[in-house]
């Protein structure tokens, strides 16, 4: 039963939780933590044994795995169907997601003040993650994209930073605003299709094109919507393109969208930014790979340049800013922003390596992203501050703490032998074919990117020990717990990438083949 | 087809400068003879008593209003009493369910000791 | 006799609303003073409940064409829109029976009035007959003067309805003027008869200014039943100042009852019979008509939400949003065809379940506290959880996210737009949803995101009747959200106008 309905128990075990903890009394914290606890380590385990049998089931193979379609709402021609599965791009992304959520219960450890309303909202928001990376169903994605802002609003709102009110409505609204532009794209596709799924499926013996398979074979064009597939001179796809383009770059988020980010990051509590960098970011890239370029393979065709000069600025741009930032989340921030430019540029490429950096690299900064925010998470938790200057020769007094860091920073930097080296090397050799100059000035982000780290490790670990933290307690066993599991997949898939690798190259070499050569 | 509209503009260009001419007409070949009578303001013939901004207690408008509701009831009533036998007892229903809807609404007059001069 | 007996019958659920009407009067009267509250209230339900249950037996039967000498229309359009007004009315009395807001004494003429109201709703939704239309809606708006002033001696009531009412005679009289020559060109006040009429004037090509002038006055006085632009501007301040349950009924039921008379009158007159194929001049001018809906619905929802932008008052805030969902509303108008009147039923009643519940939430809030400023909300969150719970949902619907009612009644205003062709228009709207999201959270904002110390009132738990009714609005607003195809069959099924 369970392993019929697989990805429906990893998505709805969180909401299930959620309801226990709404009926739970709110004095009894650690029935609540409890709860939290049971209902994000079963999807984790779920998740664990999906990974674990990925291969003896499905043998390498591209097909969606463990699909699952019942109609949902059904009138007349409208149909819209519960409609999941996973293929090698999102099963390695739904178990981050479990992993994540796992440890962000545990690193909210400390959360006092409505901590029942924190722990449902984290539930929520778990649902509405993996249900947008298991949707093989466009409305149904809609629905599931949505369901994230809510508990994303009120988790940075209720227990954020000072700026608090200002960062979660400006999240919200920049968010809002690029999902009313998908939303209209999805009611043209659903107008000129009368489908809303994104595979392919069979009823009753009859194949049932879903829409990466009419975009494929050039049916969406619009003709039947607007006349000729012109829409004020811009060919309806490309306005397909573009309106889902600029919804997903939102979230990833790519420059110059990109402004609500470092502040979002920086109020929001540490487990939510770790969440917020660890698995929401990716949700931009996967909706690009999963629908958002595939749609519309013309256009994306003709615009794929721009996208890799894009993906380049966000690449040096974001490592230019951080380099200047004294706050440490706020580097972390901007870090990020750099790291996800990588994915634009290796999509643009269209090489199977540079698809394939692309899309692991959304992997490993889940990783190694997650890993700096708990960082600075420690250090704010115990100094209450995140100024860089003001630390200083901490690794002496907290050596274990110091030790992790460097882990942490030198995954992310690229250096060889951890994760962050092999995504990023594969997207700049991939991305190299078809775009030299590009990828020559993106690799000074890497450079610039290795530069504001290790300046920031620097700055708060070596020289001199600030007296006012003589006396700061290394790092906890459950800070140790929280960050074990990152550091450890840091390794592990810098040292063996070819366990994910294999997982993502059918998946890749499918998504290649929905593009006109 | 608009000049299917065009008598209706001459009637209303007529009606305007009947008007108008007349007021013109009178102010040219009249000659201005204010007298008492005259300046007076127009009441029926009537000669004029009191100012015109006396006050009423508000019950004169409250029964005067109620007067005219149940008055109304009449312009109804009469044309079904004039013709009671042809309508039969479709017409006795209706109208009873009208007089209903009215005694009902006489009660509430009633209660609220609206219909008292002095309370 | 019996012909009476059998025309009446058609109308079983008018005459049981005007006989508890008239039950609830004399209640009043002669109950002993102090009791009479309840006792009204309680009868005003027992009659709403009789109604509606003689509304579900009358829907899905097929009546003759035009019952009752031809001057009522029973459908499963009416039927839908009678049972909207019956719902709506049971929950404003239930919320009056809960509120202390308005005065102590009169309550028999209140329940009164607002049953009359109903009855007026009623008669609007279900008539093609134009004087009985214009009758319905004065009974509906008389009513609604008196409500909207009724809490006595506060001067905010007072100021709106007197301007309700100015506003109100101006408005009708100019919608009498275009019945008027409606009537002059075609010597009917029977909308069936004028429909074909104004065919047989179309396939003339007599050009069509006297029917734009016609059209163009009655437009307006719809447009200002249903607070859409340019004829809104008594909305906000009738809203502000009515008494909340007033306010939830003029929100509600009027503009629900309103919608359905727009839409039978645009359906009999001015949308040619596709199968029959009306003349080429009346396909042509029932586009243009459409346009010129789907321009007022941008100008309504982009100024009611701008304009609510800036508000502070939680019901003036409510007011403006209340005009940005007519534009909404008026998008589905605006396709003259059976696929967006069917989306506007389905939206309307999402719209009863999200607006009865936030006026419920500032009802409660202002019985509590006596204070209807937004900020003033802050910490409410933390000191009434379950309140504040509800309205979350009810926000989030308004602004039209999933998984609410809210965001699939806007799926399909969406669609039937952009299917007739008016992407502009979605675009426009969905722009408007990304601009309501900020002032409809500056709610959410003061209540949770405010700690618990700042709250300015102490706690003051919702009675368990009427956490119980908010609970019921909420879960049907997210309950329509996810399983809405039982609705939206119903709707389609409801909106038998046009084929």
């Amino acid at each position: 039963m369970i392993a019929n309905h697989l990805l429906t128990w990893i998505t709805f075990i969180p909401l299930l939780g959620m309801l226990a903890i709404l009926l739970a009394p709110a004095t009894q914290k650690a029935l609540i933590r409890g709860l939290a606890v049971v209902a994000t380590a079963i999807p984790l385990g779920l998740s664990l044994y999906l990974w674990l049998t990925w291969g003896a089931v499905n043998g390498g193979s591209a097909q969606l795995q463990y699909v699952e379609r019942v109609p949902w709402i059904q009138a007349g021609n409208f149909l819209v169907q519960y409609f999941v599965g996973v293929d090698g791009l999102s099963m390695p992304l739904v178990a981050l997601t479990c992993l994540l959520m796992f440890i962000g219960v545990f690193a909210s450890w400390n959360i006092e003040r409505g901590m029942k309303g924190y722990f449902a909202l984290l539930l929520l928001l778990e649902v509405g993650i993996n249900g947008t990376f298991v949707s093989l169903d466009i409305f149904l994605f809609y629905v599931f994209w949505e369901v994230m802002l809510l508990p994303m609003y009120f988790l940075i709102g209720i227990w954020g930073g000072p700026r608090k009110e200002y960062a979660a409505i400006k999240f919200f609204l920049y968010t809002l605003a690029g999902s009313v532009l998908m939303l209209v794209a999805i009611v043209a596709l659903y107008l000129i299709t009368g489908t809303f799924a994104i595979a392919s499926y069979t009823e009753g013996g009859q194949n049932m094109p879903g829409l990466l398979e009419l975009a494929r074979t050039k049916q969406i064009t619009g003709a039947n919507l607007v006349a000729g597939g012109v829409l004020m001179g811009v060919s309806f796809q490309d306005w397909m393109f573009w309106f889902f383009f600029i919804a997903f770059a939102i979230k990833v988020p790519i420059f110059p969208f990109h402004t609500w980010l470092p502040d979002a990051h920086v109020e929001a509590p540490t487990p939510i930014s770790v969440i917020l960098a660890g698995i929401l970011l990716k949700l931009g890239g996967y909706g690009m790979f999963r629908i958002g370029f595939p749609i519309a393979p013309e256009s994306f065709e003709k615009f794929r340049t721009l996208l890799a000069v894009l993906g380049t600025i966000n690449i040096v741009y974001g490592a230019y800013v951080a380099m200047g930032q004294t706050d440490f989340k706020k580097l972390v921030a901007y870090s990020s922003v750099s790291h996800m430019g990588y994915v634009l540029l290796g999509a643009a490429a269209m090489t199977d390596w540079g698809v394939k950096g692309a899309v692991l690299q959304m992997f490993n900064h889940g990783t190694s992203s997650a890993m700096l925010f708990l960082i600075v998470g420690v250090i704010y938790d115990r100094a209450h501050h995140r100024e860089l200057n003001g630390f200083g020769g901490l690794v002496t007094q907290m050596p274990y703490y110091g030790g992790l860091t460097t882990l942490g920073f030198f995954a992310a930097l690229g250096l060889p032998g951890l994760a962050g080296f092999i995504s990023e090397a594969l997207t700049l050799l991939g991305s190299f074919k078809t775009y030299p100059t590009l990828t020559v000035i993106s690799c000074l982000g890497v450079v610039m990117t290795a530069a504001f780290l290790l300046f920031a490790f620097q700055r708060v670990f070596q020289g001199p020990l600030n007296p006012k933290y003589a006396k700061l307690p290394d790092i906890s066993g459950r800070e140790v717990f929280c960050q074990a599991p990152f550091a450890f997949l840091c390794v592990l898939f810098g040292v063996l990438p070819t366990l994910i690798l294999d997982i993502l190259n059918p998946a890749v070499k499918q998504f290649l083949l929905l593009f006109p050569a | 087809m608009l000049s299917d509209y065009a008598p209706l503009l001459l009637l209303l260009a007529l009606a305007a400068a009947f008007v108008v001419g007349n007021l013109v007409i009178s102010e040219v070949l009249g000659r201005p003879k204010p007298g008492v009578g005259k300046k007076t303001v127009y009441e029926c013939g009537m000669p004029i008593r009191g100012t015109a901004r006396a006050r009423f207690s508000v019950h004169y408008y409250l029964l005067a209003l109620l007067f005219i509701l149940f008055d109304v009831e009449a312009a109804f009533l009469l044309p079904w009493a004039a013709h009671a036998e042809e309508l039969g007892k479709a017409g006795l229903v209706a109208m009873g369910g009208f007089a209903v809807v009215l005694v009902v609404g006489l009660l509430y007059v009633m209660r609220k000791k609206a219909l008292e001069w002095d309370r | 006799m019996n012909l009476l007996r059998e025309e009446l019958s058609w109308i079983t659920p008018e005459l049981c609303l005007t006989l508890f009407a008239c039950v609830a009067l004399l209640v009043d009267l002669f109950v002993q003073k102090g009791r009479e509250s309840v006792m009204v209230g309680f009868f005003s339900l027992m009659g709403l409940l009789a109604t509606a249950f003689f509304l579900y037996r009358q829907y899905g039967v097929t009546p003759p064409a035009q019952p009752v000498f031809g001057c009522m229309v029973v459908d499963p359009f009416s039927t839908l829109f009678k049972l909207f007004a019956v719902g709506a009315l049971a929950f404003v009395v239930l919320f009056t029976m809960l509120s202390r807001q308005t005065r102590p004494d009169g309550y028999g003429e209140f329940y009164f009035i607002l049953l009359c109201a109903g009855l007026g709703a009623f008669f609007l939704a279900s008539t093609y007959n134009l004087l009985l239309m214009y009758l319905g809606l004065e009974l509906l708006s008389i009513a609604s003067y008196i409500l909207a002033g009724y809490a006595k001696g506060n001067r905010r009531s007072g100021e709106a309805a007197m301007k309700y009412v100015i506003f109100g005679a101006v408005a009708s009289g100019v919608m009498l003027y275009g019945f008027t020559l409606l009537y002059g060109m075609t010597g009917s006040i029977d909308l069936t008869v004028i429909g074909p009429k104004l065919r047989d004037q179309f396939a003339l090509d007599h050009g069509t200014i006297p029917i734009s002038v016609a059209t163009g006055l009655c437009l307006a006085g719809f447009a200002y039943k249903i607070s859409a632009a340019p004829f809104h501007f008594w909305t906000p301040d009738v809203y502000e100042g009515a008494p909340t349950p007033v306010t939830t009924f003029l929100a509600v039921a009027s503009k629900g009852a309103g919608f359905a008379a727009l839409l039978r009158f645009l359906q009999a007159g001015f949308i040619p019979d596709r199968t029959l194929g009306g003349p080429e001049a009346m396909m042509g001018y029932s586009d243009k008509l459409g346009t010129l809906v789907a321009v007022l619905a941008a100008l309504t929802m982009t100024l009611g939400n701008l304009a609510a932008l800036g508000q502070t008052n939680l019901k003036r805030m409510l007011a403006y949003s209340s005009i940005a969902h007519a534009g909404y509303v008026l998008m589905g108008v605006a396709t003259m065809n059976r696929e967006g009147f069917s989306s506007v039923l389905f939206y309307l009643v999402v719209y009863y379940f999200m607006n009865l519940g936030a006026f419920g939430v500032v009802m409660y809030y202002a019985n509590t506290t006596g204070d209807e400023q937004i900020d003033d909300l802050k910490g409410l969150g933390w000191r009434s959880p379950l309140v504040a719970i509800t309205m979350v949902a009810f926000l989030v619907a308004l602004v039209g996210l999933p998984p609410t009612a809210g965001f699939i009644g806007k799926w399909f205003l969406f669609t039937a737009a952009v299917k007739k062709g008016f992407l502009w228009l979605a675009v426009v709207a969905g722009i408007n949803s990304a601009i309501s999201l900020f002032y409809y959270f500056r709610v959410a904002r003061a209540m949770w995101l405010r700690p618990e110390e700042e709250a300015k009132y102490a706690t003051v738990h919702a009675s368990p009747a009427f956490a119980a009714l908010l609970l019921v609005l909420a879960v049907g607003t997210v309950w329509f959200g996810v399983g809405f195809d039982s609705l939206l069959r119903y709707c389609d099924y409801s909106q038998n106008l046009l084929r």
